[in-house]
């Protein structure tokens, strides 16, 4: 049995060797994090960046495991996968809807007494509190709120036709009809699902208002699904992708904007994490590109947020670190710095405005406006209102309406009904 | 074996099996035991985490009433069968090429080989950029004069699938080609030249002598290639992601998007599954048939 | 000779080396057009086509795709993922190599009962979904201590690697004739003996191919990398990922492109400098079933 014995020598050898190495890099630190996030562009990754710094201060020896790719599924992928291997990060960057699965599973540490002791509860935006509590526990630390209904416009394009970003669709298709008679490309977009599925949403709400956005979205009241209201939102969302240009498909998000800032393209309906990039290009606001609510939703702040979910599992010594990386994120520098520099604004109400750039001003004033008025809107894209499987099912709906020019929204609303009576 | 079989002969016997006793369990654990899980996880309702209360086959009655699934099984069925196709025949007709005492041998060899060597991930950011129609190749040939040449194959929901197929093609077809090749390699060359002697043409020679002899480097590479094209997955991701639409979907990403992006692991399992037994369909059969006409032609 | 068989030979020719020269090209290209561009500063890339040449050659790209192109916010390029990957494959490619060589000696040379059915199975293993195992094999590292290291990465490589080594060495043997092993146990040599004096010395040719084969795939693995290891422990093709999928505003093409080149340099430099022994391994064996 010489061979197999040499073979299992070989083996345990690489182990041992390996095992040491592992050893060695985990003794490392006293309060070594390991801290995973799809935040790789430019602006998010600055942005982090502060959070890092931050921590690195306190003593936190901060282990980055970004994973990019995939709108933030590759990392989910590693996520479930060290889930079931019970080898969680420390914490993970997500959604309100994903913190809310994992509070559920009980993957995720109860940090009642440090909000407590913090008196989160004061300075949070109270729209935020549905995620970060559930079941009486403190579970998710938001870093920021951002809003999804923003267009970004080419300052210089814009001028050209009049300088007004359109306040509803038809004058969006108006202006669009011009700048294609000139050869420009009225819309900058990305064809991969979430992009489109955030698109659809914003016509739905310019298009129908807020109270059709809950009852279709939020509350998912059959009668409004199968609705004139609903297929008429499908058909302007059908005439909106007439304005974008053809070689779309599987553009990410921040190249779209590149297509904004260099002049390729007049307009880009996104969130105000666009802003971290015009930022990180050097661009100013108002004079290099233009800010404001998307089409029909002036005066509306549909919101959305990140938060760090913390894991249970780690020693002691790891609970303690993840507490002071809790308490810090929440710290007013912090949330101000991060989130001058990520587009978003801050999650505590309680923060001075002047240090952020004229939308993100626009953005604080907005949203205390919205937050009187009960204009707020739980992005439905971006997991805020519903559970990622409920959302899935509008996703695939709308990725194949996009895909399939041929599709009718007669299809596209009873596909969707199909899809929720099957979850 | 006699019942004189001595001790010692026993003994060898059992080396044998010893020896590939450890790579059978390691199997039988990591690929049927594993299986086997991922089938009990399909019949539960499991969201983010494996949980473990069954509720029958419920995942799959939803999944063979999904849209989504059923195009993403069309699109494999399109893509695999191309795929294979095209990199079988193209893979042939280079080593026939090579076989035919060329100058520098060796170096084209190589050309035909190395894109074997490229992960698909290397492939994907490659070909992604080449086949962007503002970029790539659509700009080049309008460059060079053709104004109106037109290849966006990639954003085009009816072709894009295809374009999946032109890179991995590209990426394979060395392999299908090396092991034509090799088969050529080791026909006795009595045989070829007693064919030219009698008249035979090149084209003769190769349709009624050599094919019928590469019939079994010909299962292995329709082996691989459809067990390749079944797992593609990489190449997909960085290419096209799905789309447009979902006009380039597959199985496999159908899973990851379900495991990983929507938690419906139970759901994804079951997806998982019905790979697992669209490989079992494809592949038992033809690995069964082969085994035995090995056994038939004196194979042990 | 006659002189329309002259003639027939030359047209017939002709046509190869048409062909010939057209595959090549055809094969080329994508190679062509990622060296051009990752030579490219990233100007004459947006304003020229993908096979012109560079104006202002420039190695800035690879230099940056080796040491300090960013993922996240770290920005080490991906100088230290070499040393993971090969901690990973070499391992995992000796273990199945050796594993499959014997798998394949032990069932052939001997009788073996149920033979057809267990190299049935082990073959089967090759065509494994991954999807169809991914959780489980988590939780079963998990289990074992093995998350998120290299080690448990280059054991699952290892395992799923058998299939493939042993189908290789399998069909390798299957051709050696009966009578040289038989006439060695008349000779009073054992299941060792007979491997390590005998068939070891005649199977190099099919190694070479069982090496090349799974340091291939190993190197190029993605899935298994993706989801079993973490951060500064994945494997090349992860990181390349994760930098080809970080950008802000304008993709730095070029970056991308050295570092796709950086990350496939290893398994081409395998193919151009060792691909003639993978074909003379499958002459020998593998294909005669």
């Amino acid at each position: 049995m010489a061979i197999t014995s040499q073979s299992r020598s070989q083996l345990a050898g690489a182990a041992v060797l390996f095992g040491s190495l592992c050893i060695a890099s985990q003794s490392a630190g006293a309060q070594e994090l390991e801290l995973m996030h799809f935040w790789t562009s430019g602006g998010e990754a600055a942005a982090m960046n502060v959070i890092k710094e931050a921590a690195e201060e306190e003593g936190i020896e901060w282990r980055d495991a970004a994973v990019a790719g995939g709108s933030g599924m590759n990392a989910f992928q590693v996520l479930q996968s060290r889930v079931a291997a019970g080898n969680p990060p420390a914490a993970m960057q997500m959604h309100g809807a994903q913190i809310h699965q994992y509070a559920e599973a009980g993957l995720l540490i109860d940090l009642s007494d440090v909000a407590t002791s913090e008196e989160w509860r004061e300075v949070i935006d109270p729209n935020l509190l549905r995620y970060a509590e559930f079941d009486g526990s403190w579970v998710g630390i938001p870093f920021n709120i951002h809003r999804p209904n923003y267009v970004w416009a080419n300052k210089e394009i814009m001028d050209r036709y009049g300088g007004n970003v359109p306040d509803n669709w038809n004058k969006f298709f108006e202006l669009g009809d011009r700048m294609k008679a000139d050869g420009i490309i009225p819309l900058a977009s990305g064809g991969q699902p979430w992009q489109d599925l955030l698109l659809w949403e914003l016509v739905l709400l310019g298009d129908q208002g807020q109270d059709f956005h809950r009852r279709a979205l939020i509350e998912q009241d059959v009668s409004a699904i199968d609705s004139q209201e609903m297929r008429a939102a499908f058909e302007t969302f059908r005439k909106v992708l007439d304005y974008t240009d053809p070689n779309r498909a599987n553009r990410d998000w921040n190249l779209a904007t590149s297509m904004v800032m260099n002049g390729d393209a007049a307009m880009q309906v996104m969130g105000d994490w666009a802003l971290g990039e015009f930022i990180s290009a050097g661009l100013e606001a108002g004079s290099d590109y233009i800010c404001e609510a998307s089409p029909g939703t002036d005066g509306m702040y549909v919101w959305n947020a990140d938060f760090w979910g913390f894991f249970k599992g780690l020693g002691e010594d790891g609970v303690e670190g993840q507490r002071t990386l809790a308490t810090l994120t929440m710290s007013a520098d912090v949330q101000e710095q991060f989130n001058v520099l990520k587009g978003s604004i801050p999650a505590r109400t309680d923060i001075e405005a002047n240090q952020f750039t004229p939308c993100g001003q626009q953005g604080i004033a907005d949203r205390a406006a919205a937050l009187e008025a009960g204009t707020m809107v739980a992005s439905f894209a971006q997991n805020s209102a519903q559970p990622t499987d409920v959302r899935g099912v509008y996703e695939d709906v709308v990725t194949q309406f996009v895909g399939n020019p041929a599709m009718t929204a007669d299809q596209a609303v009873s596909q969707i009904l199909d899809g929720l009576r099957s979850l | 074996m006699s019942i004189q079989s001595n001790l010692g002969k026993l003994a060898r016997r059992y080396t044998n099996v010893l020896v590939v006793a450890p790579s059978g369990v390691m199997l039988l654990l990591f690929v049927y035991g594993f299986v086997f899980w991922s089938f009990l996880i399909s019949l539960t309702n499991s969201r983010i985490v494996p949980v473990y209360e069954f509720v029958g086959l419920q995942q799959y009655e939803l999944l063979w009433s999904n849209g989504r699934w059923l195009e993403s099984i069309f699109n494999l069925a399109v893509f695999l069968f191309l795929f294979v196709a095209f990199a079988t025949f193209i893979g042939l007709l280079q080593a026939i090429l090579l076989d035919q005492n060329i100058r520098s041998e060796n170096a084209i060899r190589t050309v035909f080989l190395y894109p074997m060597a490229i992960s698909f991930i290397v492939t994907g950011v490659a070909w992604k950029w080449m086949l962007n129609p503002g970029l790539g190749i659509q700009r080049l040939v309008r460059d060079w004069g053709y104004e109106s040449f037109e290849f966006d194959w990639i954003v085009d929901p009816e072709m894009a699938l295809f374009t999946l197929v032109i890179a991995a093609v590209w990426q394979s077809s060395g392999f299908a080609m090396a092991l034509f090749l090799a088969s050529l390699r080791s026909i006795d060359d009595e045989i070829l030249k007693a064919a030219k002697i009698d008249g035979a043409s090149t084209f003769q020679t190769y349709r009624s002598i050599v094919m019928p002899l590469l019939r079994p480097a010909l299962f292995t590479t329709v082996i691989i290639l459809v067990s390749l094209a079944l797992r593609t997955f990489d190449l997909m991701v960085a290419m096209t992601g799905g789309g447009p639409g979902f006009s380039s979907d597959l199985p496999t990403n159908f899973f990851y998007q379900f495991a990983f992006g929507r938690s419906r692991l139970g759901f994804a399992a079951a997806s998982g599954i019905m790979i697992f037994v669209m490989v079992v369909i494809v592949m038992a059969p033809f690995i069964y048939s082969e085994l035995r006409n090995e056994s038939r032609r004196g194979g042990r | 000779m006659s002189k329309s068989l002259t003639k027939r030979k030359i047209i017939e020719k002709l046509i190869v080396y048409i062909a010939v020269v057209s595959f090549t090209l055809l094969y080329l290209f994508p190679l062509i057009v990622m060296l051009l561009t990752s030579v490219k500063p990233l100007s004459e890339i947006v304003s020229g086509n993908i096979l012109a040449l560079p104006k202002e050659p420039t190695i800035e790209p690879w230099l940056t795709a080796w040491s300090s192109a960013c993922v996240g916010v770290e920005c080490v390029g991906l100088r230290g993922f070499y040393f993971n990957t090969i901690a990973i494959a070499v391992p995992a490619v000796v273990i199945s190599t050796i594993v499959g060589a014997v798998n394949g000696y032990a069932l052939t040379q001997f009788a073996f009962p149920y033979q057809r059915l267990v190299y049935g199975l082990i073959l089967f293993g090759a065509f494994t979904p991954y999807q169809a195992i991914l959780i489980p094999l988590a939780q079963t590292l998990g289990n074992l201590g093995l998350s998120g290291s290299l080690v448990g990465l280059s054991l699952t490589h290892a395992v799923y690697g058998i299939p493939f080594t042993t189908a290789f060495a399998r069909g390798f043997f299957i051709g050696i004739p009966s009578d040289l092993v038989k006439a060695a146990r008349i000779d009073g040599a054992g299941f060792w003996r007979i491997f390590f004096s005998i068939l070891l010395p005649i199977s190099l040719p099919i190694l070479a191919v069982s090496v090349i084969f799974q340091f291939t795939n190993i190197w190029n693995d993605f899935l298994f990398g993706s989801s079993l290891t973490f951060g500064r422990d994945a494997p090349i093709m992860v990181a390349l990922n994760n930098i080809v999928n970080t950008s802000t505003g304008e993709r730095p093409y070029n970056v991308h492109m050295a570092a796709a080149l950086f990350a496939a340099m290893p398994t081409l430099a395998l193919y151009i400098f060792a691909g003639k022994y993978f074909i003379r391994g499958l002459t020998l064996g593998s294909v005669k079933g």
